[in-house]
């Protein structure tokens, strides 16, 4: 005991150590020795709200009975006290209705109880139970003190989880399985749930079926390239002969390899090969339509001057008409369009090129104020901001300046065919700088 | 009282009598509310072994509990009286106000338990030397 004592006071720890010992409850002390509020040691979640409850319980009646405040240590005692005395005082009462050979107790097993327990009364020689001196204590207590009744209302503890048992064949409405299974047993689960089954690995996808899905994909993607060249190369109607073939022989390599598909793939060799002679097929076609169709990329192709828009589409129409005709009927005799036709695209760049001279030679004899105007329809965009008087000035100044330095346009354009963009830019400019010009005199 | 019911030679009139008296106190206590909640006292009396389904006799004993505790915080509530006069006392008056605080010490209710047979002390605190923590054990034991 010292050593622990000890133990207790290295640690530095200073506890109030209560040492309860009911005196006057000799008869029941030795059963209940073991239970009871000790010292808050208890863990359990139930015994620290109950210690709780009985902390806030004890304390009002400390209040009501005049004190100011209390000592923590105190209420802590208190409470250990009043929860001992209810347990003793119940197991006191348990057993004097254990004696009388009930099970439940009843008011006179309480106040039996009381006397042994309580200090009043406790020299009664009177047999009668209902008028011995605890009991009259209690009801004077009850009559003259004041009622406190508890500040909050506390909810049933402990909450038990309630179970809800499975329900029994009798219950479902079934008929046990077995004829040695009565029916007010609890049902079976399901089959399902403890029976073994077999686990079959299903194939989702039949090897066969994804090869002609890929064949499949595979001839879309040919498809796909083959109309890209169709968009390429609008502009010649040769490109439509070029086209021709290669779907021609890629629809046909495809329909190959489906109806190989079927057989179950006896030769591959053979698709293979197949698509070999597409493939070069294809390459012989492209070299020959590839120049015709760069030459024919809008987008790489020089700007087009003025004039050059009543020529550009008489050719190309009649190209996608000719591809049409034939996707209508591919079995129809492919009819090869002439040479100058298969040429067209090539040629193109050159008829351009004339027409620019043309062009420019026209320009020569006009004035610069309408090739003006025809750069102008060429320029798709043409953005003006407008920023106040202040910037509206300094730029007119700028563009002024700019016009300046610019020599006149007529004579670059008399210079040569080709017309480059930086030429274009500053008559651009200079045109902007008159519009701006303009613009500010009306202004003013 | 005690002698009227003892000395009785006729004991069955007053038993009747008592009889009735216990079953209108019992009845009475419906409308009573201990402070001690009734949830607590089931609590702690169904793990004695109590077992009773009437709500009444569970209040008895939940207010023969609250009367307990309450003997026990009145007798120290005199302690603490009595020790505040006696401080008073010794001073002459020198802190009216301050004195008049009553607050439950461990002190006064240890001094109250001991009469309902509750011995209550402090836990030695032993400093440095073995002797050291003797006197004080010494002195809340007597």
């Amino acid at each position: 005991m010292k050593e622990w004592q000890q133990k207790q006071a290295k640690i530095g720890r200073r506890e109030v150590k209560k040492i309860l010992t009911n005196g006057a409850g000799t008869g029941s002390s030795g059963v209940s020795s073991g239970s009871g509020g000790g010292g808050g040691s208890s863990g359990d979640g139930v015994d620290a709200f109950a210690r709780a409850v009985t902390k806030v319980a004890v304390s009002q009646l400390c209040e009501a009975t005049g004190f100011h405040a209390l000592q923590r240590s105190a209420v802590e005692t208190l409470a250990d006290i009043a929860l001992r005395y209810l347990s003793d005082l119940g197991k006191a009462a348990h057993s004097y209705a254990n004696l009388s050979g009930r099970t439940e107790c009843n008011a006179l097993d309480v106040v039996l109880a009381m006397e042994d327990l309580g200090l009043a009364g406790a020299a009664e020689t009177s047999h009668c139970v209902s008028s011995s001196g605890a009991l009259r204590d209690v009801m004077r207590y009850v009559e003259y003190a004041e009622e406190i009744p508890f500040a909050r209302p506390v909810p049933h503890f402990p909450v038990s989880k309630k179970r809800v048992p499975t329900p029994s064949f009798a219950q479902l409405g079934e008929t046990p399985p077995h004829l040695h299974i009565p029916s007010w047993l609890p049902a079976f689960p399901d089959p399902r749930t403890y029976c073994q089954t077999p686990l079959w690995e299903e194939r989702k996808s039949d090897p066969c079926l994804d090869k002609l899905e890929q064949a499949q994909q595979c001839q879309k993607a040919e498809r796909s390239l083959s109309s890209l060249h169709l968009q390429l190369s609008t502009q010649g109607a040769l490109a439509s002969d070029g086209l021709k073939n290669p779907q021609n022989l890629v629809t046909s390599s495809l329909g190959d390899s489906q109806l190989v598909s079927r057989q179950q793939w006896p030769s591959r060799e053979q698709d293979a090969s197949s698509d070999k002679a597409a493939l070069e097929a294809h390459s012989s076609k492209g070299k020959v339509k590839r120049p015709a169709a760069l030459a024919h990329n809008t987008f790489l192709a020089p700007p087009l001057p003025a004039g050059e828009k009543e020529v550009s589409h008489i050719t190309p129409y009649r190209g996608i008409a000719e591809v049409d005709t034939w996707k209508q009927d591919s079995a129809a005799p492919v009819t090869l369009p002439s040479v100058l036709e298969v040429f067209a695209p090539a040629l193109k760049p050159v008829n351009k090129g004339i027409e620019v001279e043309n062009s420019g030679s026209r320009s020569l004899e006009e004035k610069p104020g309408r090739l003006i105007s025809e750069m102008k329809d060429r320029m798709p965009v043409c953005l003006t901001f407008d920023w106040g008087q202040k910037t509206h000035t300094k730029a007119m100044a700028a563009k002024l300046s700019l016009a300046r330095t610019v020599s006149p346009p007529s004579t670059k354009r008399g210079r040569g065919n080709t017309l480059s963009w930086k030429e274009e830019e500053k008559d651009e400019k200079s045109k902007r700088a008159k519009q701006i010009l303009a613009h500010a005199m009306e202004e003013s | 009282m005690n002698a009227v019911i003892t000395h009785n030679p006729s004991g069955e009139p007053t038993q009747v009598h008592s009889d009735a008296a216990l079953l209108d106190f019992l009845s009475s206590l419906l409308d009573y509310t201990p402070t001690i909640p009734d949830e607590l006292a089931e609590h702690y009396l169904s793990r004695s072994g109590f077992q009773c389904p009437d709500i009444r006799v569970t209040r008895l004993v939940s207010i023969a509990a609250q009367k307990f505790i309450g003997e026990i915080a009145s007798d120290a509530l005199q302690y603490c009286k009595s020790r505040q006069a006696a401080a008073t006392k010794d001073k002459k008056g020198h802190q009216h106000g301050k004195e008049k605080r009553l607050v439950l010490t461990t002190e006064d209710l240890s001094a109250a338990l001991r009469e309902y047979g509750v011995n209550i002390h402090h836990q030695e605190y032993f400093a440095d030397s073995p002797t050291a923590g003797t006197a004080p054990s010494q002195k809340t034991g007597d």
